[in-house]
């Protein structure tokens, strides 16, 4: 109940943000200002446990512009991938042993500095390569039967990007954003027999920019 | 409202909505699950006997113990019987000549132990197998930890070692556990070919019980 709740009420939130936003004039809020709001879908590489690329993630960018085309700011992003796994027999332990399907999840939410350069600035387009580097907080777990194990793990967070802001409204700074990224967090952990070390993904962001 | 920004309005709440924490868990099967242990100092090897009773305790609601006995304890008992035979164990009905014991007890309901939860649920349960039962022991022993579920539909079965040294202040080694779960059907009644299937894989995933185990 508290999840619905909470889920609601960010609902509520993100949606009254947007409507309030101006549809003409200057769009930004500070000037040289950026900001994204974007859905993401994300790829794990290199991941035994929860290799399942999905679409349940946002990732939230703000930063400045310094004179003239440099970047600097702070994100936060959020992903899930699940991964069903079949029936097997497995070894827990020393010595004991389980036979069960299991729903494996990886939870991803890293924070920090990013910084960016755009290309090409005041036009339709403005082409950008980044950088994103923090922390990674990833809660990694199994769920079988009625119980689940889980480990919470922390790590650092590096991820290179490439992205466009596309501003197609006429004299209004509010657009389109759109991005690919790589990322690699350092997480380390253990779920029963499943160990992980290190989380690499790789993904897009759709969005909106202003 | 402006078009675009309904648009923006759109977008924002469908990206969001795409996003959630929890697996689906719906996707995982009614399917039962088997946890076995077993304590690795125990030796399997050679000549074994066991004994076995002829009866499954229930653990129910009720303050009296409960047992599943004849016809309705049948299948259960068989199944350990043909898997123990084919480890290379000898049934005995002789308590006092068997080197093992085997015991099996059946959740049908936890209402008796919300409140009872150290050391172990099944404790308290008026009537457990008790090492009393086994000969002139003052407690049980797990070797390895126990992490048991108390959910209902589950069967308990317990392995015991009958040649350790006994008395009032000795412990009986419980040297192999398995515990069988989600044993019930989608209308929760105790589904026994599923139940007999589980005993089997309980075995299949502890080959250290067989004569003929020569793994590590």
């Amino acid at each position: 109940m508290k999840n619905i709740k909470t889920k609601i009420l960010g609902l509520a939130a993100i949606a009254a943000v947007s409507l309030a936003l101006p549809s003409t004039g200057h769009a930004q809020i500070i000037q040289n200002g950026y900001v994204n709001v974007d859905w993401q879908f994300n790829a794990p590489l290199s991941n035994d446990f929860a290799s399942k690329a999905s679409g349940w993630g946002m990732n939230f960018e703000g930063g400045y512009y310094f004179p003239n085309n440099f970047g600097l700011g702070a994100f936060l992003a959020y992903h899930t991938n699940n991964e069903y796994i079949p029936r097997s027999t497995f070894p827990v332990g020393g010595t004991s042993s389980l036979t069960t399907d299991q729903q494996h999840s990886v939870f991803q939410l890293p924070f920090g500095a990013s910084g960016r350069y755009r290309f090409m600035s005041g036009g339709l387009l403005e082409p950008y390569v980044g950088m994103k580097l923090g922390a990674n907080y990833a809660r990694i777990s199994s769920d079988f039967y009625v119980l689940q194990a889980y480990e919470k793990t922390w790590g650092f967070y590096m991820s290179p990007e490439v992205g466009l802001n596309a501003f197609p409204f006429e004299g209004s700074r509010i657009g389109f954003h759109a991005a690919l990224y790589y990322s690699y967090a350092t997480n380390k952990g253990s779920v029963l027999h499943y160990h992980i070390d290190g989380l690499n993904n790789f993904g897009f962001r759709i969005g909106i920019s202003f | 409202m402006s078009m675009k920004k309904l648009f923006y309005a759109a977008i924002a709440v469908l990206a969001f909505s795409a996003c959630r924490e929890n697996p689906d868990l719906s996707d995982l099967s009614n399917d039962y699950l088997v946890f076995t242990s077993y304590d690795k100092e125990a030796d399997f090897q050679g000549e074994k006997t066991y004994f076995m009773p002829d009866s499954v305790m229930v653990i129910g609601d009720r303050e009296t113990p409960e047992y599943w006995t004849g016809e309705t304890a049948a299948p259960i008992l068989r199944a350990y019987e043909a898997n123990m035979t084919a480890c290379g164990f000898t049934r005995v009905t002789d308590k006092s000549l068997a080197q093992f014991g085997l015991q099996s007890s059946y959740v049908e309901s936890i209402s008796y132990f919300t409140n009872y939860h150290d050391p172990y649920w099944w404790y308290g349960y008026p009537g457990y197998w008790e090492y009393g039962y086994w000969g002139d022991w003052g407690g049980w022993y797990y070797p390895y930890p126990v992490v048991y579920s108390y959910s209902v539909g589950s069967l308990l079965t317990e392995m015991v070692d009958l040649r350790s040294p006994q008395g009032g202040d000795r412990k009986l080694p419980v040297v192999w556990t398995s515990f069988l779960s989600g044993l019930l059907t989608a209308s929760s009644s105790f589904n026994m070919q599923l139940t007999v299937e589980a005993i089997d894989q309980s075995f299949e995933q502890s080959p250290y019980l067989d004569n003929q185990y020569t793994g590590n």
